[in-house]
């Protein structure tokens, strides 16, 4: 028998509705405009993760239910239908994983083998979160106690006992001044990450998860990773960040364990990563860095924006001028070059 | 700091638990993780900590109550701790004001964001 994995616990975030998009390179609208016009109603972002897939950038961005129709208007009334709305959405977060990709294996594998098939996925520096239908939360939350097991928490009933009463309080802002530049508790950055993109029908999450198994059976660390939304063609991108010196190993790892999955070209990037106080319950995060970004002419390759965490790629060459454009536009007390 | 101390991160926010414990464990201390009140409760009583580190704004039970617990027991009133917030003097009109937070007997109070060294400075200070 298989010894449960040892993780912290696991948060839900209810009465959410997920938006996502396709935005050609050429149809004018971009990342950036998106958040910045619901950055102007004030509104939260608890997710939101942008994936550049070649031609088109894929979001998905999770906003309260009560926000929707105003949402959905605004977008509609700027640049047409140009997305996809699901109501009853949940947001389903594991910690931590400690960059451990058996973690995210172990989770992409019991969601295959029990049909439950995610809307959207993203890690931070230390959580997993998944985006599913609400309907499906309960199975998906049971079905967390077979491969892990969580501190506070033996059996589901213990956990959902704990929830009791408590659901307000986690909704609870308590803390959502606006600071003139938002404060983060410091900036990471990764070097001699290669950038990997599938695209691939949502069936092949089992296998995936393999993969990412097989990565840490080989001791590669999964520093980002993040979905786009389904296309047209039914297809996804799954997209992640792995050392660029095991291009061999996690390339072979693939091809045995995923043989359907074809790697569309790994690049060289730089992955960064910070963490601020109020990024939960504080509106225009992701605007005010994509601002930044544009201003210093970085285009980024995919973002991520969960809990309290950004986590960004960008191309190595652009380094520079993103750690520059994340100090100029947030108050940053260290940078810090992790391994 | 030559024998290895350990030391208790409780956080709701698993980033910033492990922004902290990154910076703990690279100083040589042990750290050990709980993201509630109520967990951090649990791991103290399993293993006493040399400090304890601990946010203000937690579901289930909050640092204020968690830090007068441990103040008010014989047993691990001396553990010192030192408390993280949001809310720094700048609000004072929130539910977890700054004033509350100096009436609990923390050792050390310090607002988010955290600087790392200086929460560093901190701990050092109150282990020696």
């Amino acid at each position: 028998m298989t010894v449960p994995e040892r993780l912290g616990g696991f948060k839900i975030l209810k009465d959410v509705v997920r938006i996502s998009m396709v935005l050609p390179e050429d149809s004018g609208v971009s990342p950036l405009l998106i958040c910045k016009t619901i950055a102007e109603k004030k509104i939260n972002l608890p997710y939101f993760t942008s994936v550049f897939g070649g031609r088109a950038w894929g979001l998905n961005l999770i906003v309260e239910t009560r926000n929707e129709a105003k949402i959905c208007r605004l977008l509609e009334e700027r640049f047409g239908r140009i997305f996809v709305s699901t109501p009853k959405s949940a947001v389903l977060s594991i910690f931590p994983h400690k960059k451990n990709p058996e973690i995210t294996g172990k989770l992409f594998q019991i969601f295959d083998r029990e049909r439950l098939e995610p809307d959207a996925m993203t890690n931070s520096p230390s959580t997993i979160s998944v985006v599913i239908k609400e309907m499906a939360l309960a199975k998906a939350s049971e079905l967390l106690f077979e491969p892990f097991s969580f501190s506070a928490y033996r059996t589901p009933t213990d956990w959902k006992l704990a929830q009791k009463g408590n659901e307000r309080l986690y909704k609870e802002v308590v803390a959502s001044y606006q600071e003139q530049k938002p404060k983060v508790y410091g900036l990471e950055y990764y070097e001699g990450q290669d950038f990997i993109e599938i695209r691939a029908q949502r069936k092949i999450l089992g296998s995936v998860g393999a993969s990412f198994r097989g990565f840490a059976r080989s001791g590669l660390n999964l520093v980002f990773f993040a979905t786009g939304p389904t296309g047209k063609d039914g297809k996804e991108v799954f997209a992640f960040c792995l050392p660029a010196s095991q291009s061999r190993v996690y390339g072979r790892i693939v091809q045995e364990l995923a043989p359907e999955v074809e790697i569309k070209g790994a690049s060289s990037v730089t992955i960064f990563s910070m963490n601020g106080p109020h990024f939960g319950d504080r509106y225009g995060i992701a605007s005010e860095l994509l601002s930044a970004l544009e201003e210093h002419g970085v285009r980024h390759l995919a973002l991520s924006c969960t809990i309290a965490s950004i986590s960004g790629v960008v191309p190595y060459g652009q380094k520079e001028s993103t750690l520059k454009a994340v100090q100029e536009s947030f108050e940053v007390p260290s940078v810090t070059r992790r391994e | 700091m030559t024998d290895k101390r350990y030391i208790l991160v409780v956080d709701d926010d698993p980033d910033l638990v492990e922004t902290v414990g990154m910076m703990l464990e690279s100083k040589g201390c042990e750290v050990g993780m709980a993201y509630d009140g109520v967990e951090g409760e649990e791991s103290i009583k399993q293993r006493r900590p040399d400090l304890v580190i601990l946010d203000i704004m937690m579901p289930r039970k909050d640092g204020y109550v968690l830090c007068s617990e441990l103040k008010a027991n014989p047993d691990t009133r001396d553990i010192p701790v030192i408390l993280l917030t949001a809310v720094g003097e700048a609000v004072p009109s929130t539910r977890y004001s700054h004033a509350d937070g100096m009436a609990t007997e923390a050792d050390e109070y310090i607002p988010k964001p955290i600087d790392t060294e200086s929460l560093w400075g901190a701990v050092t200070n109150l282990l020696e």
